[in-house]
């Protein structure tokens, strides 16, 4: 009798899921709440000045968000595992200055790019190792991490600009379809990222060990090597993007990642992920981006001041962190 | 002459996405009453106790306080208006020593520092009235045992003079002794006049100290009434709305007390520093083996060393004879070892994560679809233990914090029965779980025996360990002090063992 009970219920409340699924599916969609924003960004900019929505300015957009969102996916699983890394524009630095290195030390390009970014993972995996084996916090770790690498890139180049002038310059400056190159970058690696996160076992891991460290080793998580992964992968992403940036501007600048690893974090914040880990996700990565990226757009077109422009995206995260609190006490 | 009514709740609904937690419960506690709430898990028990302190906004109903009517929008103005409370988990800060947790949120009053000597003394004074001089007002509280944290936050309520004054499941991780001390305050305050309402698991403990009981069942209240006019089979029969004894009697006609020869798991010799030392014990095909203990015996670290969470300094592990290097849980599932760990919050749930990624994680390496996870995969499989274990969900989507204590329980056995265990390591599975659950997960390792697997079962109830098990060792300040046949286990049997007195 009590078995049937317990059925009945169910079934009761699966009828109930059922007629309000698709209301459902729209307003519990993680990203709602932002995607919205974003939209009525974007309406009140092409009202403002209609240019906003020609192709030529949303390319435009997206060409200077493209790097960011290449390097926010490497961080949004760095965040979801409830870690941090600073050091991820030194990074972008590091990959330009090394491919350049490389390059002019007689290295097919491609090889060069390759090399590059296996050097940012590799230096990604020693933040990771720090972090796990000596117990670290990864906001110290990465800090300490970023001032090393800096400092790798001037030792290289002596403070010099390298001229980075190759075949695969495209990969910066170049269209395809009238669409710049990092954009299809940046849309392979939010695909990739996205997959990864949500379609794989290494995902699962990674909300796992964001979500409960103890839980997830007890469940034979092995969390240290997640841990190391998720750094090694942002390392990886940070180079990549800052062999984009030498192609696109034909030099390898030792100041070229300056400040970025902020508007990394702040992209993946803006698009849901918690600090403290267990959450997040790819798309709402992208989303935040974009948030940023428009507003930027959104000021130029406009004629506003660039010192307002550093305001409302200061204050664009903290209302999008905040909206999000009031999502979760709901 | 009738006494004064400290609070009435007329009414009291709440609701959470996708339950209804009250519906339209009434409450009151006159000055000088035990008033005891019971319930199974998810009863609506703590959602009651968070709207009396202020935790919770109720939905609908009123709150009259002193026979006024009143709105605790916070836990400060409940705190200030008299409401102290005992809450279920730990809410103490382990890095502050006992005497600034005993006044944090209200410190008495001084100009500019705070006056530690003061402090200290009125510490010292609280901690005497509830008989607990051996404890150190300057210790830190990270350095205590569970029983004594109990203890703290017990003094941490006192110490605002409560008019009423809340416990939920105080006697969880108290022993004995500790229980006697505890119902002694109860008393003392209770003739000063403090109204308490008093939520508890241990249906004896109702008879003890209770004036009146309400039961909850399902958020709606089924009565309430002085306890003369109560009995214990009375209160389970409205706790559960079924007949527990019947259950009782079908697991006692189905035991088979056999179990087979082959050893599953040998541990040998094994010590880990500071934690247990020389630990000999068998595991058979088919057995229950229960571990019985006083918190704090090195239960829970010898089965967490032994699944490879923390490590071991010396000793061996064989599995089925053989010997095996157990550094990590990963290489305990790989041997198919499965453990349920105490704390379901901090080491066994993902809070944030749904039913389905909580059930599935273990096992999560089957639903691959060539490179990729193949989600309906997930879904069927969880739906299927969601069925089979009868997890009370609206959906496997659903966040597992938004469950009760014995579903979410439940979905923990779900992942690790997944994972087709033939050692499973049990660590106070029905801990501050409602009867009803309770008698479920009993059948469930009924069950899982008859199938064959090996089951070791750390348990602080005595009448669940001699209910379960096939033989009990029994720990005792980190070493074996004792294993007791089936026929030799009785309750004194295991106290004196468990107490370090050979027998």
């Amino acid at each position: 009798m009590v078995k049937d009970l317990v059925l009945d219920r169910n079934t009761g409340k699966n009828e109930e899921k059922k007629q309000v699924k698709w209301y459902k599916k729209i307003t519990q969609f993680e990203e709602f709440g932002i995607l919205i924003a974003l939209i009525v960004i974007c309406a009140i900019i092409a009202i403002a000045n209609p240019i906003f929505l020609s192709f030529g300015n949303i390319m435009n957009v997206l060409m200077q968000i493209s790097l960011v969102s290449i390097m926010a996916v490497g961080a949004a699983f760095v965040i979801i595992t409830g870690g941090i890394d600073l050091s991820v524009g030194s990074s972008l630095t590091l990959g330009g200055v090394l491919a350049a290195t490389f390059y002019s030390l007689g290295f097919n390009p491609w090889i060069a790019l390759f090399l590059a970014v296996l050097m940012g993972s590799f230096v990604g995996a020693m933040n990771g190792l720090l972090i796990v084996k000596l117990n670290i916090n990864p906001f110290i770790t990465t800090m300490a991490m970023a001032s090393v690498i800096k400092g790798l890139a001037y030792l290289i180049t002596g403070g010099m600009p390298l001229s980075f002038n190759t075949e695969i310059n495209f990969l910066g400056g170049g269209t395809f379809f009238s669409i710049p190159v990092p954009v299809i970058i940046m849309l392979i690696i939010i695909l990739f990222g996205h997959v990864l996160l949500t379609k794989t076992i290494f995902g699962k891991y990674v909300f796992a060990v964001g979500g409960n460290e103890k839980s997830a080793k007890l469940s034979g998580v092995d969390v240290h090597l997640t841990k190391i992964k998720v750094y090694s992968l942002l390392g990886a992403l940070g180079a990549l993007a800052g062999v984009i940036t030498a192609c696109n501007l034909r030099i390898a600048d030792t100041a070229a990642g300056n400040g970025r690893e902020m508007d990394v974090i702040a992209a993946v914040v803006i698009g849901g992920a918690s600090l403290s880990g267990g959450k997040g996700s790819i798309k709402g990565v992208l989303i935040g981006a974009a948030i940023m990226g428009v507003i930027r757009n959104g000021f130029v077109l406009l004629r506003l001041s660039s010192y307002l422009q550093l305001i409302s995206i200061g204050a664009v995260i903290v209302i999008a962190v905040a909206i999000d609190q009031l999502r979760k006490k709901k | 002459m009738k006494r004064r009514e400290i609070i009435r709740l007329r009414e009291i609904t709440k609701s959470f996405p996708g339950v209804k937690a009250l519906d339209k419960v009434d409450l009151s506690v006159f000055e000088g009453e035990v008033h005891v709430l019971l319930g199974e898990n998810g009863a609506g028990k703590s959602t009651m106790m968070n709207i009396i302190c202020g935790n919770y906004q109720p939905d609908g109903g009123d709150i009259y306080w002193n026979g006024e009517l009143t709105q605790f929008q916070t836990p400060r103005i409940a705190q200030e208006a008299g409401v102290g409370i005992v809450h279920q988990e730990n809410s103490l800060l382990p890095h502050l020593d006992i005497k600034s947790n005993i006044f944090l949120g209200h410190y008495p009053k001084t100009v500019l520092f705070l006056n530690q000597r003061s402090i200290e003394k009125q510490s010292r004074e609280l901690l005497r009235k509830l008989g607990l001089e051996n404890m150190d007002a300057n210790d830190y509280v990270e350095r205590l045992s569970l029983a004594d944290k109990q203890m703290v936050e017990i003094a941490k309520a006192i110490s605002i003079s409560p008019k009423l004054l809340l416990l939920d499941e105080p006697t969880a991780a108290l022993t004995k002794t500790e229980i006697d001390i505890l119902f002694n305050i109860i008393r003392k305050l209770k003739s000063e006049g403090v109204g308490i309402i008093y939520i508890s698991h241990r249906l004896e403990e109702v008879f003890q100290i209770a004036d009146r009981v309400t039961i909850l069942r399902d958020g709606v209240r089924v009565l309430t009434k002085p306890v003369e006019e109560m009995n214990i089979d009375s209160v389970i029969l409205n706790m559960v709305g079924r007949n527990l004894d019947k259950q009782k009697k079908e697991l006692d006609s189905t035991q088979d007390q056999s179990y087979d020869k082959e050893v599953l798991l040998q541990v040998e010799k094994l010590s880990a520093k500071g934690r247990f030392h020389d630990i000999n014990l068998k595991l058979h095909r088919g057995e229950v083996l229960g571990i019985a203990g006083l918190v704090g015996a090195g239960r829970s670290e010898l089965l967490e060393s032994i699944f490879g969470y923390t490590g071991y300094d010396d000793g061996e592990i064989f599995i089925k004879g053989k010997k095996e290097r157990i550094k990590h849980p990963k290489d305990a599932i790989r041997n198919k070892m499965a453990l349920i760990p105490e704390e379901r919050k901090v080491k066994g749930l993902f809070l944030n994560a749904s039913v389905k990624d909580n059930i599935n994680l273990v096992t999560i390496g089957r639903n691959k679809k060539r490179l990729l996870l193949d989600d309906k995969k997930q879904r069927d499989t969880a739906n299927q233990y969601v069925e089979r274990l009868q997890i009370k969900t609206p959906s496997i989507d659903k966040r597992i914090q938004d469950l009760s204590g014995g579903n979410q329980q439940k979905a923990i056995l779900a992942r690790w029965l997944l994972s087709n265990p033939e050692i499973l390591l049990l660590d106070e599975p029905t801990h501050g779980i409602d009867v009803g659950a309770k008698g479920e997960i009993y059948q469930i390792i009924r069950d899982l025996k008859k199938a064959g697997i090996g089951i070791i079962l750390v348990s602080s109830e005595m009448p669940e360990l001699i209910l379960m098990s096939d033989r009990i060792a029994v720990m005792n300040n980190g070493e074996l002090s004792g294993k007791l046949r089936k026929e030799e286990i009785t309750e004194e049997n295991i106290m004196m063992l468990a107490a370090g007195v050979s027998l």
